[in-house]
C-alpha cells in the first residue's frame, strides 16, 4: 500500500492547483488578520481618545477576549472580518480544487497503469487518502497562518467567559471549555477538526466525481451547490420550528455562530456521514468497467 | 508466466463485443491479435488487464483466476488505446511515478527503457508537448520498463514512422528473449507476421482463424 | 444544384447548434431551477408569518422579488458574525453554473468542428447569445414558479412591490402604502444577471472556469455583506433596492452598469479569444 500511497501523494502535493488553492486561502487569511488587527487598533484609539483605559490595566474593560489573538483568530472571528466569512464560504470549493478532479481525469486513461499494479480498493483508497490530506491542508494551513499573524500583533489575553456575547463562544460551542481554559489547545483542536471536515469533504467531492463523465466543472461546483442547498433548505424545512443547530459543513467549520450555535453532534455526524457517502459511491464505482 | 483468456464473452445492452473468445499467451512467445477496427481486440486486452469484467469466461494467470484468486493482473505492463500519461510531467517523471507503485524499477531501468524506444531519458519537455510519435514511444516504454511477465501492446505502431515500427519489432523481440509473454494487437498484418509466433484473427468479436507466421 | 456543395456555417447556424446542444446539457438544471424556485419562494412566503405579514397581502411581484430577497447589509457588532443569505446565493449561483461549463467544453470538443468552418468571432458571439438566452430562460422559469405560487395563494397579479415583501428581508425598508413599481427592479436583476454571466464566461476563458465561478461566489458574498453601488451583487437583491431602502442602490444605475459590463465582456472576451492558441489544454476546470 505504501507504494500506491506515495504515488498518489506525489501527484497531489506536486500539483500547481494545490498552490493556487493555498494561495487563495492564505491571502484571505492574511486579509482577515489585517482586518481584525485594524479593528482592534481602531477600537483602542477610540477608547484612548475618550480617555478610557483598556487591556489588563482596565478594571471595567470587557474586551479582553475580543482584543486577544484567540478571539481574533479567523475561526472565532470576534471582530467579524469579512474575509473570514469569504474564506469559510469558499473553503468547500478550495478543498476540491487541488485533487478532486483527478479520478475523473485519469479514469479513461492513466488509471489503467494503476489498476494493472494494484487492486481497485487500494487504488481508490490511496486516492481518497491523498485527497483527504490535501483537502485538509488547504483549510488548515491558512488557519494556522492567520493565527500566527494575529498573535504577532495582538496580545494573548485569556478569553473571559463573561464576554461570551462579544465573542460568540457560548457554553455549548465546540471546545468552549478549551477556549476559556486552554485557548492554545482550542486553536490546535479546532484546526484539527477543520482539517478533518475539509478532508472528508474533499474525499466526498472525489467520490461524487465518479458520477460525472468528462465534466470537471461539474465535479468541482455541483457538490458546492449541493452544500449551499443544504445550508439553505435544511434549517428552513427540517428545523423550522426549533432553535436549531447548524448541520452544514460551512458552519461546522466556524467556531462561532450567533443564531444557530454549532452542535458538536452535527460535526461528529458529518465526520461519519461524509466518508460513509464517499464509501458508497466508491463501492458502486468499483464494479464499473474502466473503458 | 502463462496467461489464458478462456471463453470470454462481453455483452453490452445493444451489442456483443466478444463472443466466446479463447486466447493463450504463453511465456517467451509473442501472441498477435489481428483484426479490423471494432473486431474486439482492445476489449479483450482490457479484460485481460482486469479493467473490464467479462460477461462470462475467465482470465487465468498461471492457473489463478483474475477476479477470484487475483485482484489484479500479475506483473503486467500495458499500452492500451494510446499512451495515457500525465500531461504536466516529463517522460522520466511519468515512468518514475508509475514505478513508485510497485517499487521494483530503478531509475536505471527507466532510463534504459526510455532509451530503448528511441527517446532521450534526460528530456525536460513535458508530456503534453510531445509529438504523437513521441507519446506513443513513451507509452511503449511505460509498458516494458518494469520488466513485467506479461506485456500487452495495443496498436503500438500507431503514429510511428518506419524507424518507429522497427523499434517496436526490436522491443517485442527483446521482451520475448527475456521470457515475457507478449500480446500484441495490430491491424497491420505485416508487422504481426514479422514478430508474432502465433496470431489470432478476430472478426466481429470472434476468433475466426489462427496462424503461425514464424 | 450541386448536392455536394459544402453547407456554409454561419454564426446563426452555430447558435442553433449551441441552443440544441447547450439545452440538452442543461435540461435537468432547468428542472432543478423550477423546483428550487418553487421551494424558495414558498419558504419566503411562509416565513413572512414570522414578521407579521399576511400572505394575502403579498402580490405576484412580491413573490417574484422574494426569490432574490437577500438580507440587510451587515452592521458590525462584536460576537455577531456575518452570515450570507444562502438561498439568495444559491439562486444566483445556479445560472452562473448553468452558463459556465458548456462554452468551455464545447471549445475542447464538438465546437472545434465549428471553429474550422466559421470564424472565431462567430463562435464567440454564438456562445454569448447562448448565455443570454440561457439566463433569460432561467428567469422565465423563476417567473413561472412565482406565477404558480401566486395562483395557488390566490393573491393579486400586481406589479407593485409591497411593504410585506421588504419586511421579510429588511427592517430598514419604507414602502409607501400603494407599493412601488417592480419593473425597473426586475429589469435590473435580469440585466445584471446576464452581464455577470457574460463576464464570468470571459474570465473562464482567460483563467479557468472554476476560478471564474469562485470570483462570482466571492463577489456575491461581499455584496451581501456591504451595501455599495460598486458591489454588483447589490443590484440583484430586493433588500438593497434604493426605492425602498435608505442608502440602497438604484435599479436604473444597475441597468446602466449591466449595459456597459455586458458588451465590455463580449468585446474583451472576443479580443482575447481571437488571439489565443487553441491547443488541447490540460482538461482541468
Amino acid at each position: 500500500m505504501n507504494g500506491i500511497l506515495a504515488h498518489e501523494l506525489t501527484k497531489t502535493f506536486r500539483n500547481r492547483w494545490l498552490s493556487v488553492a493555498l494561495a487563495i486561502g492564505c491571502i484571505l487569511a492574511i486579509v482577515a488578520a489585517a482586518e481584525a488587527i485594524t479593528t482592534v487598533d481602531a477600537l483602542y484609539r477610540s477608547m484612548s481618545a475618550d480617555g478610557e483605559h483598556y487591556g489588563l490595566d482596565a478594571t471595567t474593560f470587557l474586551g479582553l477576549s475580543t482584543a486577544s489573538s484567540y478571539g481574533n483568530w479567523m475561526a472565532v472571528n470576534a471582530n467579524a472580518p469579512l474575509s473570514s466569512t469569504v474564506f469559510f464560504y469558499l473553503a468547500p470549493l478550495l478543498t476540491a480544487i487541488p485533487f478532486s478532479w483527478s479520478y475523473q481525469q485519469e479514469r479513461d486513461s492513466y488509471l489503467a497503469h494503476v489498476l494493472l499494479r494494484r487492486t481497485r480498493t487500494q487504488a481508490y483508497g490511496a486516492k481518497a487518502a491523498a485527497s483527504f490530506l490535501v483537502g485538509g491542508t488547504v483549510v488548515a494551513l491558512p488557519l494556522v497562518l492567520n493565527f500566527i499573524i494575529v498573535s504577532c500583533f495582538l496580545p494573548a489575553y485569556m478569553p473571559q467567559y463573561n464576554e461570551c456575547n462579544y465573542t460568540g463562544m457560548f457554553y455549548d460551542s465546540y471546545f468552549s471549555w478549551f477556549f476559556y481554559n486552554a485557548p492554545l489547545m482550542f486553536v490546535a483542536l479546532f484546526t484539527l477538526l477543520d482539517f478533518c471536515l475539509a478532508g472528508c469533504w474533499a474525499v466526498l467531492c472525489l467520490a461524487i466525481s465518479t458520477l460525472f463523465r468528462n465534466n470537471r466543472v461539474a465535479t468541482l461546483i455541483v457538490p458546492y451547490l449541493g452544500l449551499l442547498a443544504w445550508v439553505y433548505l435544511v434549517p428552513n424545512i427540517v428545523f423550522a420550528n426549533v432553535q436549531g443547530f447548524s448541520t452544514d459543513l460551512i458552519h461546522c467549520m466556524m467556531a462561532t455562530h450567533f443564531s444557530d450555535p454549532p452542535e458538536p453532534l452535527a460535526a461528529a455526524a458529518l465526520l461519519v456521514a461524509l466518508p460513509a457517502a464517499s464509501f458508497v459511491l466508491f463501492l458502486c464505482e468499483r464494479r464499473r468497467d474502466v473503458l | 508466466m502463462n496467461v489464458i483468456a478462456r471463453d470470454i464473452t462481453k455483452a453490452f445492452k445493444d451489442a456483443t463485443v466478444l463472443d466466446h473468445v479463447t486466447v493463450q499467451i504463453p511465456a517467451g512467445r509473442v501472441t498477435g491479435l489481428w483484426g479490423i477496427n471494432g473486431s474486439g481486440k482492445t476489449m479483450l486486452m482490457r479484460i485481460i488487464c482486469g479493467l473490464v469484467r467479462p460477461t462470462s469466461g475467465e482470465v487465468l494467470f498461471d492457473r489463478k483466476v483474475l477476479g477470484r484468486d487475483l485482484a489484479h493482473p500479475l506483473s503486467t505492463g500495458a499500452l492500451i488505446e494510446g499512451p495515457a500519461l500525465l500531461a504536466n510531467r516529463t517522460g522520466f517523471d511519468n515512468l518514475r511515478l508509475i514505478g513508485m507503485i510497485n517499487g521494483t524499477a530503478t531509475d536505471r531501468d527507466i532510463r534504459r527503457a526510455i532509451a530503448q524506444v528511441g527517446l532521450d531519458p534526460n528530456e525536460r519537455k513535458k508530456f503534453k508537448k510531445y509529438s504523437l510519435g513521441m507519446k506513443q514511444r513513451l507509452g511503449i516504454a511505460a509498458a516494458v520498463f518494469e520488466k513485467p511477465d506479461l506485456v500487452i501492446l495495443d496498436e503500438p505502431t500507431n503514429a510511428l514512422d518506419t524507424s518507429g515500427v522497427e523499434m517496436v519489432k526490436r522491443v517485442v523481440a527483446a521482451e520475448r528473449e527475456r521470457g515475457a509473454a507478449v500480446l500484441m494487437a495490430c491491424h497491420d498484418k505485416s508487422v504481426l507476421d514479422a514478430v508474432a509466433d502465433h496470431v489470432y484473427c478476430m472478426e466481429a468479436g470472434r476468433v475466426v482463424r489462427e496462424e503461425d507466421p514464424r | 444544384m450541386n448536392r455536394h456543395t459544402t453547407t456554409k456555417w454561419t454564426a446563426w447556424r452555430t447558435l442553433l447548434i449551441d441552443l440544441r446542444l447547450g439545452f440538452s446539457a442543461s435540461a435537468r438544471w432547468y428542472v432543478l431551477t423550477a423546483l428550487f424556485a418553487l421551494c424558495s419562494i414558498e419558504l419566503a412566503v411562509a416565513g413572512s408569518d414570522f414578521f407579521g405579514i399576511e400572505k394575502a397581502s403579498l402580490t405576484w411581484a412580491d413573490h417574484l422579488a422574494l426569490f432574490v430577497g437577500g438580507c440587510e447589509p451587515y452592521v458590525f457588532r462584536q460576537g455577531l458574525i456575518f452570515v450570507p443569505p444562502a438561498g439568495w446565493l444559491l439562486g444566483l449561483l445556479l445560472p452562473a453554473y448553468m452558463t459556465l461549463g458548456y462554452p468551455y467544453r464545447d471549445l475542447m470538443g464538438f465546437g472545434q468542428h465549428a471553429l474550422i468552418r466559421t470564424s472565431r468571432a462567430s463562435w464567440w458571439l454564438s456562445k454569448c447569445a447562448w448565455i443570454v438566452l440561457t439566463v433569460i430562460a432561467f428567469w422565465a422559469i423563476v417567473v413561472a414558479a412565482a406565477t404558480v405560487i401566486t395562483v395557488l395563494d390566490g393573491v393579486p397579479f400586481s406589479l407593485r412591490l409591497t411593504q410585506g415583501a421588504f419586511a421579510t428581508v429588511s427592517g430598514l425598508a419604507n414602502v409607501p402604502p400603494g407599493g412601488i413599481g417592480s419593473l425597473p427592479f426586475f429589469a435590473g436583476v435580469l440585466g445584471m444577471s446576464v452581464a455577470l454571466c457574460l463576464a464570468q464566461m470571459t474570465l473562464a476563458f482567460i483563467v479557468r472556469p472554476s476560478v471564474a465561478f469562485g470570483c462570482m461566489a466571492a463577489l456575491l458574498v461581499v455584496s451581501a455583506h456591504t451595501m455599495h453601488p460598486a458591489l454588483l451583487g447589490n443590484y440583484l437583491m430586493l433588500a438593497r433596492l434604493g426605492d425602498a431602502v435608505p442608502g440602497g442602490v438604484s435599479p436604473l444605475v444597475g441597468l446602466g452598469v449591466a449595459a456597459v459590463l455586458a458588451p465590455a465582456s463580449v468585446v474583451g472576451g472576443l479580443f482575447f479569444f481571437r488571439r489565443t492558441d487553441l491547443v488541447a489544454k490540460e482538461l482541468f476546470a
